[in-house]
């Protein structure tokens, strides 16, 4: 049962406003990653904002926009990874917005963790059986050590992928929630999240992409050598 | 008289996602554009009934929000 009271109606105006520019936001992080050829993704910061402070419907909405935008700006291989910015939407939504796990940054690490590996479980079978396990992302070159090392394409991109995806969400999930802390009050009324003046937005952002950039370091200096 | 206020609520929400799904079925020919392969006439008839599937989702997420209980 829904732990939190968010408000049930929303103003059409947040709505009309949030989710064009969430999905900006969404396609400016994608491009910035791209252009950086960066391990994670970036584009699911503006879903993470919208799915918590619209719902997590409107969320998948947001995140629907941005990969079909995304694939007009940035890459063709975007769309059908659409579902994923969905399911990171639902998780986001239903977990922090409608059952009250934004209340300590303890438990949104928990989200970021969870949003993490559900969104992997759907990346994969796209990357596998879409685009036959290379999609053209820097993850690739780690799928191809773990699928030299003797494991299946399907196992060698879920694996590949997980510690890249946990840190991508877990970055998305504090630097949403240092946006959504400084948006009007009004918008994220009756939300559960760790309260304003316990910890700084910018610590919070910075916190949250320290603990993504080490997931990010463990792929690239554990997990990449262990494969030879 | 004040005007009042537009808002949504989560039928809207799910009116959203419904239509969020038709615009993902009406573009997800063009994820595979890049194949090779693919002949382009299959493509196009491929892609149109894609567009004519996406335009219907739509169609019933707009019927849903019209709909009196």
């Amino acid at each position: 049962m829904s732990g939190a009271k968010a408000a049930s109606r929303i103003p059409l105006s947040y709505v009309a406003v949030l989710v064009p520019v969430m999905g900006a936001l969404n396609v400016v992080g994608g491009s910035i990653n791209n252009a950086l050829k960066l391990p994670i993704f970036l584009d699911m910061i503006g879903t993470m904002v919208a799915a918590v402070a619209l719902g997590p419907w409107w969320g998948a909405l947001t995140g629907i926009i941005t990969n079909v935008a995304g694939a007009f700006t940035i890459n063709p291989t975007m769309i059908p990874f659409s579902l994923c910015n969905v399911v990171g939407a639902l998780v986001w939504g239903y977990m922090i917005r409608n059952n009250g796990w934004g209340r300590t940054p303890g438990r949104l690490i928990v989200v970021g963790i969870v949003c993490g590996v559900l969104v992997q479980l759907m990346a994969t079978p796209i990357v596998v059986f879409v685009f036959g396990g290379a999609t053209g992302h820097s993850s690739d070159a780690l799928l191809a050590a773990f699928a030299a090392a003797g494991n299946s394409l399907f196992v060698s991109s879920l694996a590949s992928g997980i510690t890249g995806s946990i840190a991508d969400k877990m970055i998305a999930t504090f630097v949403g929630l240092a946006i959504l802390r400084a948006l009007p009050s009004g918008l994220t009324a009756g939300i559960e999240l760790p309260k304003r003046d316990a910890t700084g937005n910018l610590v919070l952002a910075v916190g949250g992409v320290l603990v993504g950039v080490v997931f990010i370091l463990i792929t690239i200096f554990v997990v990449k050598p262990a494969l030879g | 008289m004040a005007n009042k206020q537009m808002t949504v609520g989560p039928k809207e929400g799910a009116v959203a996602g419904v239509v969020a799904m038709g615009i993902f079925t009406m573009f997800i020919p063009m994820g595979v554009i890049g194949f090779q392969g693919v002949a382009e006439t299959n493509f196009l008839t491929l892609w149109a009934m894609n567009v004519l599937i996406g335009a219907f989702v739509i169609g019933s997420g707009i019927a849903v929000l019209r709909a009196k209980d």
